[in-house]
């Protein structure tokens, strides 16, 4: 299976830049995730890649084969969308036919592989029934189906999950991403879902206003934000900005100190003294302690703050604390919940501390 | 409990017998009416009743007795312009609902507003200065000139009805066919076409009963050398309740028959699915 390239690819809408040159190339077999806000150019990409939507510029090559002018029908490549999109007129059988008729597929060959693919799906035996009478997850798993029974080139899948409730979504992302290596099939999964493009994506690509933003596998992108942007839009992340003071160059470890006077030391050694950057603080990295202990832990950062308020989310608190001029929001155990106003001392471990060149 | 369920059940009931009287009323005293040769106040019910219009009308008995005429001319006339003219609204109405649907076209309220000329001024003058217009051209009082008269009556609607039919198509149901394989044209018919079917049957008999029940146009284009049936049911409605009610119960049967049909198609599987 091949992978796909794309090269400067622009799509614009009137005078709005819907995708601004953007390079990516996706690897044979891999499932890669477009993961940004709503209006980050993600869907338009896929739409790009799927024939739908003709480039502005740019090339898009689907293995070594330039696919930027071919039609749709003629490019191979599977599409899953967010409102299933079976066709209402047609039963299971038929909707997964189609594509096969179409390729002029023998009907028994047709019939082992619809067979094939609705067995691949866990939907055996739904051959005879119509869309409207099946769930939300059926009818997803049927377009999924449906996309597949055509073995394409590439599965393009764009936001297939966001219509289903919570729980099934959860399990549908593992469905997702084991069909999808047990086939090897290059995808691209488009989503605004940080939680599903973690789970599920070899890599995930960050986009932003139509820019490729950063592009690394889901630990890469969680631990390394590359930018401010990146590290707001995946997980909870506090910000505080300052200019680096010191650096132990032997240790890998830089001093940042903030307006306020507040000493940060993380490390890094790329970043040299002088650089302004913005440190980006997890709230699971932050430590807690209601009182001040006896000994200081060495090795760490050591900070005082105030509690500014707390809120209970079952397995964790989620405390904003005022640190000097800044906010910084914390996880906690409920075991001893901390009260509004109370001071309280946190420890940050310098290595879970991401520093951002601004 | 009992008691309230025996409530909702009589209002139910009532409801129902509302509904039949509004119904059937009105069609029932055209039935009677058709039937009664006798039939003088204060009497509730016809003195003297009998199928000699019913016959009269469809041409089994000519007498001159009493005022009626065989109206089977009239019937094949209405009939063949009706159909005709569904032909023609649909050709062009299917298209241009499409295009109108489901691309940006310049000029798309203008287009609209086209269509629409002909019913946004008073029926009469827009007839009268048609009139003149199809008398230079020859087309006043010949069928083809009453069926234009219909086609422009009715294509306003069939448009809108058309395009609201293909609107409600979800587009990612034709990219997912393109997505398998189709060419735009097997998209538009194996899935766009068959999804628009009933609304484009809607509108199809929506023409076609237009088309059977058009009076002004027709009166003013056709008259006198194209008598359709409700230009005889104008002519005998002032004299000859009876024949009159002949003809109406005629011109409502294939509204009835229409309602039947939508109604089996529009229970057909897919319906269901229809605003996924």
């Amino acid at each position: 299976m091949p992978g796909l390239r794309l090269e400067n690819l622009s799509k614009r809408f009137g005078k709005t830049v819907a995708v601004d040159s953007l390079d990516l190339e996706i690897r044979d077999g891999e499932i890669m995730t477009l993961l940004g806000p709503s209006g980050c150019g993600k869907t338009t990409t896929l739409r790009c890649i799927a024939g739908l939507l003709t480039p502005d510029e740019g090339e898009i090559y689907l293995g070594d084969e330039r696919v930027t002018d071919l039609p749709p029908e003629r490019r191979g490549v599977g599409l899953v969308f967010q409102n299933y999109a079976l066709w209402p007129h047609m039963t299971v059988y038929d909707n997964l036919a189609f594509g096969l008729q179409l390729r002029r597929v023998a009907r028994a060959e047709i019939q082992r592989r619809v067979s094939e693919a609705l067995a691949m799906v866990r939907l055996s035996g739904f051959e005879e029934r119509y869309p409207r009478q099946l769930s939300g997850g059926q009818q997803q798993r049927v377009a999924l189906a449906r996309a597949l029974v055509i073995e394409p080139k590439l599965l393009l899948l764009d936001e297939p999950l966001s219509n289903l409730d919570a729980q099934l979504r959860e399990e549908m992302r593992f469905e997702i991403r084991e069909l999808q290596k047990n086939l090897g099939i290059t995808s691209v999964y488009v989503t605004h879902d940080q939680a599903e493009a973690l789970v599920l994506s070899d890599r995930i690509a960050i986009l932003h206003e139509g820019r490729l933003v950063q592009v690394g596998s889901p630990a890469e992108i969680y631990n390394r934000p590359g930018n401010r942007f990146v590290a707001g839009f995946i997980g909870l992340t506090s910000f505080v900005e300052g200019t680096i003071v010191r650096q132990d160059a032997a240790k890998g470890y830089v001093v940042v100190r903030t307006r306020d006077g507040l000493e940060l030391c993380a490390r890094s050694d790329v970043l040299q003294t002088g650089q302004e950057v913005t440190v980006a603080i997890r709230p699971e990295h932050i430590e807690l302690y209601p009182e001040e202990p006896a000994v200081r832990p060495a090795e760490t950062n050591f900070l005082s703050g105030r509690v500014l308020r707390g809120a209970y989310l079952g397995d964790v608190v989620d405390y904003r604390i005022q640190v000097g001029e800044w906010i910084l929001r914390a996880h906690a155990g409920t075991g001893a919940i901390l009260k509004p106003d109370q001071e309280v001392f946190l420890t940050i471990a310098p290595d879970r501390i991401t520093l951002i060149a601004v | 409990m009992f008691r309230s369920r025996l409530l909702v059940k009589s209002g139910e009931a009532l409801m129902l017998i509302l509904l039949c009287f509004f119904i059937f009323g009105p069609i029932s005293g055209l039935v009677l009416w058709s039937v009664a040769l006798r039939w003088y106040w204060p009497h509730v019910l016809p003195q003297e009743v009998g199928l000699d219009y019913w016959l009269q009308a469809l041409g089994l008995r000519k007498s001159l007795a009493i005022g009626a005429v065989s109206i089977t001319d009239s019937f094949n006339t209405s009939l063949i312009i009706a159909l005709i003219v569904v032909a023609v609204v649909m050709v062009i109405a299917t298209p241009v609902g499409y295009v109108l649907a489901k691309y940006n076209i310049p000029l798309k309220g203008a287009v609209l507003l086209l269509f629409l000329m002909p019913q946004a001024f008073p029926q009469q003058p827009v007839f009268v200065n048609l009139l003149l217009t199809f008398n230079k051209w020859g087309l006043a009082g010949t069928v083809p000139g009453v069926m234009l008269v219909h086609l422009m009556v009715s294509l306003v609607f069939a448009v809108w009805i058309s395009s609201a039919a293909f609107k409600s198509i979800p587009p990612e149901l034709e990219e997912a066919a393109r997505s398998v394989g189709a060419s735009a044209m097997r998209t538009f018919l194996r899935v766009t076409l068959p999804l628009a079917a009933p609304g484009l049957l809607a509108s199809a008999v929506f023409v076609f009963l237009t088309s059977l029940d058009e009076f002004t146009g027709t009166f003013f284009i056709g008259l006198p050398f194209v008598t359709t049936l409700p230009m005889l049911l104008y002519s005998s409605s002032g004299y000859n309740l009876q024949f009159a009610s002949v003809i109406a119960i005629v011109l409502l049967v294939p509204s009835i028959l229409f309602m039947v049909i939508i109604e089996r198609f529009l229970k057909a599987e897919y319906i269901g699915g229809m605003g996924v």
